[in-house]
């Protein structure tokens, strides 16, 4: 504890002489009218009532006096020592690169308690963030300017610069010297120790200040059956990663093992809808891999030659193969020459090719593209047939036929270097028929599967960046009934796999489509980012997100430009705190005058018989309103509220998501909100808010009754609540009963499908669907309104809108959910006034029709 | 003075609904208990020679064989002066809960010449004209107190009676003057004491400055609880003293407590007020 003005206390000495003018001067007599006076007229008593004042009422008013002089002494109750002592020039040298993010909050209110400190004592600030772009002016600035400023600071999703710091930091200098404090992201870093020193040389300092720091992610080679990730942390501590699709669902979720890699086992129907892969508990740009077309959606070209129309379909010979690979890849067909020009990822095609298609086919592959074929008679026909990984011997082979005393073969198990290791060969598929390869093999060729008596069956040669694949027998069950088991698919996708690894997607450098944030957000561009190249780092110019072709952009992690990462352990030399150690200072004078002013009310009421019952209501309230000082603050500025349900994935969500909303509502409309507030149903006065998001949860808690009073009071005044179940309208026995008992508690009026005229649909945008993450979740309303003037009191969705809203959904979705943020929460601040909009036209018809 | 007749005034009506309630308690209006002019029916008799034929009920004559003349009861009016003390010490409570001792004085007093007026009777405030008829009530009110002391004005007769309101707390001096001022008169009547609960228990204590409206000096009291003792004995004495000067004079005193029913003390006027009249 420590005070601002020490030297006020010396009026403490003072109490003894207040002590004693008290005592001296006695208490009046009370006052009395009383009509039979004559009859008092020479009545004495036999003696006086001790006329000084009880001791009781002595100390109070003693108390009173040094509580006020103790509060105008400003007493701070973990008053930090330097802080509290130095005048000089402060100087805040922040980390705010990636790693912070997930720290943000406790490391910006760590910089807001010691500006708010430095606003006490009026010194200059120097702001310094490391990471670029370094600001033009580092300071001096006064401790308010500091703090509007970095209110604005986000994270920046790239990493610092110290060297660029360094030479700004050249031109910073103070006579007085410069008290310097460094809040470090804790990450090595070989200019970390030239930094020190720049900073030392400005004066006093610094002192490194050291707090939690993120983990990053990066992609890692993926095995077929999952998506591997690699953990680049300070600690070996397993971290839980997850991941989300599309609609930022979760998909699936691994521990990382001791070699801080994770794999994340999934189907691989649900793999292509990977959208990103993240670290639980962190929201760090880093801690996010973005999946793109390269690690995703992959299309496989079959081609298909004009006059196929007349032939039976299960005779096709390429229809197997669409069986087969149609699970996992989008599948085109077409002549080669069209599918060429769609940029596929394998091309797959069977029998024999004329020389120009196999000049087009050749090129193709060099960059980067796979192409596999099938054989069939055509082939075994053709003497000079191009484009092969082999040469082949005339005429084929049969075996097992009439004219034939071989058996059919089998097939031997996959080789280590082949792509298809792994997979269980089934006994019983039988190869009848095949192509033969050349005994003297092509050097480059590769065998990838070979029959029981090892000739070839599937052979394959790299040709520049691309691969060329034949499978020596035919795709259809003529040959063999390997198209008709289920290895067949297997051996499909591998490939498939394999070639999405190599192929490449236009030519750089590509525009920026959405970049992220440092919490791992995605965003418009703004337009300070460049194009993306090859050699791109991620930087300002260059921020992690999409790029290249809106429909298929390309993903650009910051995970996989970062070092690993080493823990910074700073020199002996300075000094050195842990963040969140220290108590945030707490000023008590509030409190001392609170005190002053209820015992100051108490003695009025004790001595003077205070019956003015207003002027104590009065007394009571102004202490009262000092008390309630959240109410207070709720009460200053109008903000939208989320009920928190204590999952602190569905709050940090649904505070995300209203964060964005009221962004986009300030930047679209004439409302400007304040920050939305979390809203923990405790019973307490909800009418400031003027809509509530509340995520509803199978797992929600019943409602105790004060609780449930309070929404009923709520709804009661005119109060606007959005219920979002977040599941697209997936039947949840669990959840329905939440929502039925929800609804029982709360007293919720009957709900009616949301028509397409309603108000919410006019209010700002004209709205056809209210698609959040979800697009198809149906939406309810109130159906009877008029006991709130025709506006309803309950919404009930299932889109997750918040979701969507904090950009963790559907892209294309973002702002069709955006547009009905805004009409909803212009609908809970107009009410109906915006329903004169619905009837419009009829009104305007209404006056052409005037004279 | 008009000023403080229109506070006054505005207190009126609930005051006069307060003696209406209080009046409407006591049950039966009195009458002469003899035939003569009134209104209500008294008997029947047998005509005699002189009775006009507008007297003759001829139905109940049709009953019987001679010609009936009805009879009411004789219902004469008699004359009570009322004078209810407006003093500066009457208007004065203890406690806020309580009705001011002028308020229950006044109600008092309307309630007791309502009756009277519903008796058929006439009430004649100090220093005004007799007043007759339920709905004149009103004007009692707003008369009754005009005087600051029941000085015998013309209208007061031998064998009219007198009702005084007040808290008799001024010297008994004056009063046996007042009183023996009436009795020469040839009027008689009832004294009614109107006291606060505190004037009479003194249930103070501690040290208390007692002032009162008008004069100037006060007493100071360092201990008020010591005194409390022989300041009961003091008022005991003086109401003992009042009653005994009403029974020299041929008068009644009643007392009655501001914190005690208003009924009970109406009652036993009304008691007094019809034992007179018979």
């Amino acid at each position: 504890m420590s005070f601002a003005f020490p030297w006020i206390l010396l009026a403490l000495a003072a109490l003894p002489g207040l002590w004693w003018l008290l005592k001296a001067v006695p208490p009046p007599p009370k006052s009395m009218i009383f009509p039979p006076l004559r009859l008092l007229l020479g009545l004495k008593s036999r003696r006086d009532e001790p006329d000084h004042m009880p001791w009781w009422i002595l100390a109070l008013r003693l108390m009173i006096a040094s509580s006020l002089i103790a509060a105008a002494a400003g007493p701070i109750l973990f008053a930090h020592p330097n802080a509290a002592q130095t005048t000089g020039p402060l100087l805040i040298a922040f980390d705010d690169d990636w790693s912070v993010a997930t720290d943000w909050q406790t490391r910006l209110q760590w910089m807001e308690d010691r500006l708010n400190e430095a606003k006490r004592v009026g010194r200059p600030i120097y702001l310094v963030p490391t990471a670029p772009p370094v600001p033009q002016a580092l300071g001096p600035m006064s401790a308010e300017q500091a703090l509007t400023q970095i209110r604005h600071w986000k994270p920046k999703p790239w990493e610092t610069d110290r060297q660029g710091v360094i030479a700004a930091l050249k031109d910073v200098s103070d006579p007085a010297g410069i008290q310097s404090v460094w809040l470090a992201n804790g990450l090595d870093d070989e200019a970390n120790e030239a930094f020190i020193h720049a900073l030392a040389r400005l004066g006093n300092g610094p002192t490194v200040i050291l707090g939690k720091t993120g983990a990053a992610l990066s992609p890692a080679a993926s095995v077929s059956e999952s998506i591997s990730v690699e953990i680049n942390s300070l600690t070996p501590d397993p971290v839980a990663v997850v991941a989300l699709g599309q609609d930022g669902r979760e998909l699936g979720r691994a521990l990382s093992d001791a070699t801080r890699r994770a794999s994340v086992p999934l189907p691989l129907a649900l793999r292509n809808q990977v959208a990103r892969i993240v670290i639980e508990g962190e929201h760090s740009a880093a801690a996010t891999v973005l999946m793109d077309e390269r690690n995703r959606r992959r299309t496989v070209a079959l081609v298909q030659d004009g006059m196929d129309e007349s032939r039976q379909p299960l005779l096709e010979s390429l229809t197997y193969v669409a069986k087969a690979v149609q699970p996992f890849a989008e599948i085109v067909t077409g002549p080669q020459t069209e599918l060429l020009a769609q940029k596929p990822s394998v091309l797959m095609l069977s029998g024999s090719l004329s020389q120009d298609r196999a000049f087009d086919l050749g090129g193709w592959i060099e960059t980067g593209g796979m192409v596999v074929r099938f054989a069939d008679e055509t082939m075994a026909q053709n003497d000079h047939e191009p484009l092969l990984p082999t040469r082949l011997r005339g005429g084929g082979r049969e075996m097992g036929g009439v004219l034939s005393w071989t058996e059919p073969q089998t097939m031997a198990a996959f080789s280590a270097e082949s792509p298809f290791a792994g997979l269980t060969v089934p006994e019983e598929i039988q190869v009848r028929s095949q192509v033969l390869a050349d005994p003297n093999l092509d050097p480059d060729a590769k065998v990838w599967a070979r029959l029981a008596d090892s000739t070839p069956l599937v052979t394959a040669k790299a040709m520049g960046q691309g691969w060329l694949v034949l499978f020596h027998c035919a795709a259809t069950p003529k040959w063999s009934n390997l198209s008709l088991s289920g290895l067949f698919p297997d051996m499909l996708h591998r490939l498939v796999m394999m070639a999405s690894a190599h192929q490449v997607q236009g030519e750089g450098p590509f525009a920026p489509v959405r970049v992220m944030d440092g919490f791992g957000l995605l965003f418009p561009p703004t337009g300070t980012e460049r194009a993306l190249t090859e050699q791109s780092r991620p930087g300002p110019a260059h921020p992690p997100g999409f790029y290249g072709d809106s429909k298929a952009p390309r993903a650009f992690n910051l995970g996989p430009a970062l070092k690993p990462l080493r823990r910074f352990v700073p020199p002996a030399s300075v000094r050195v705190e842990q963040m969140g150690m220290q108590q945030a200072e707490r000023d008590l004078r509030p409190f001392l005058v609170g005190l002053a002013l209820v015992l100051g009310l108490a003695d009025l009421v004790i001595t003077a018989r205070l019956t003015h019952v207003a002027v104590a209501v009065a007394m009571l309230l102004t202490i009262g309103g000092a008390l309630a000082e959240e109410v207070w603050k709720a009460g200053l500025d109008t903000r939208l509220a989320y009920v928190e349900t204590g999952v602190s994935r569905i709050d940090s969500k649904s505070r995300l998501g209203l964060g964005a909303l009221t962004e986009v509502l300030a930047a679209r409309s004439t409302t400007s909100l304040a920050a939305p507030q979390g809203v923990r149903l405790d019973g307490g006065d909800l009418a400031f808010y003027p809509l509530l998001y509340w995520p509803v949860t199978a797992e929600a808690e019943t409602l105790s009754e004060t609780q449930a009073q309070a929404v009923r009071h709520y709804l009661k005044r005119g109060g606007l609540i959005l219920l979002d179940r977040q599941d697209g309208d997936v039947a949840d026995p669990a959840l329905e009963a939440t929502l039925r008992r929800l609804s029982r508690q709360l007293d919720l009026p009957p709900l009616t499908p949301l028509s397409s005229d309603h108000v919410l649909n006019r209010s700002f945008y004209l709205l056809r669907g209210l698609p959040g993450r979800f697009a198809d979740g149906k939406v309810w309303i109130q159906a009877d309104t008029a006991d709130n003037d025709g506006v309803a009191t309950v919404i009930l969705g299932s889109n997750d809108w918040a979701g969507e809203w904090a950009g963790m959904g559907v892209p294309g979705q973002q702002e069709a959910a955006f547009r009905f943020g805004i009409n909803l929460c212009l609908y809970a601040l107009t009410g109906n006034y915006k329903a004169d909009q619905v009837h419009l036209p009829a009104i305007l018809e209404r006056l052409g029709h005037q004279p | 003075m008009k000023q403080q007749a229109l506070v006054l005034a505005d207190a009126l009506p609930p005051l006069l609904m307060a003696a209406r309630q209080i009046a409407g308690s006591v049950m039966g209006a009195h009458g002469r208990r003899q035939a003569g002019p009134g209104d209500s029916f008294w008997q029947y008799r047998v005509a005699r020679p002189g009775d006009s034929l507008r007297q003759i009920d001829w139905r109940q004559s049709a009953r019987s064989q001679s010609l009936q003349v009805r009879e009411t009861e004789w219902a004469a009016a008699q004359t009570v002066h009322v004078w209810c003390d407006s003093g500066d010490g009457m208007d004065w409570r203890s406690q806020a809960t309580l009705p001011t001792k002028s308020q229950r004085a006044l109600v008092l007093t309307l309630a007791a010449s309502l009756l009277a007026l519903r008796g058929g009777e006439r009430v004649c405030p100090f220093g005004s004209a007799p007043i007759s008829g339920e709905h004149q009530v009103e004007r009692v009110a707003l008369s009754v107190g005009l005087r600051a002391d029941p000085v015998p004005g013309p209208t007061l007769a031998p064998g009219h009676s007198v009702l005084l309101v007040s808290d008799f707390l001024a010297p008994l001096d004056h009063w046996e003057s007042v009183l023996k001022a009436l009795s020469r008169r040839g009027a008689a009547g009832h004294l009614l004491q109107v006291l606060d609960p505190a004037e009479e228990t003194f249930p103070f204590s501690g040290r208390i400055v007692f002032r009162h409206q008008g004069q100037s000096d006060s007493v100071e009291l360092g201990r008020a609880q010591d005194v409390a003792a022989s300041y009961r004995e003091r008022i005991a004495d003086h109401c003992r003293d009042l009653t005994s000067l009403a029974q020299s004079q041929g008068w009644t005193c009643l007392k009655h407590r501001t914190d005690h029913s208003a009924q009970t003390a109406l009652l036993a006027l009304y008691t007094r007020l019809s034992e007179r009249a018979r």
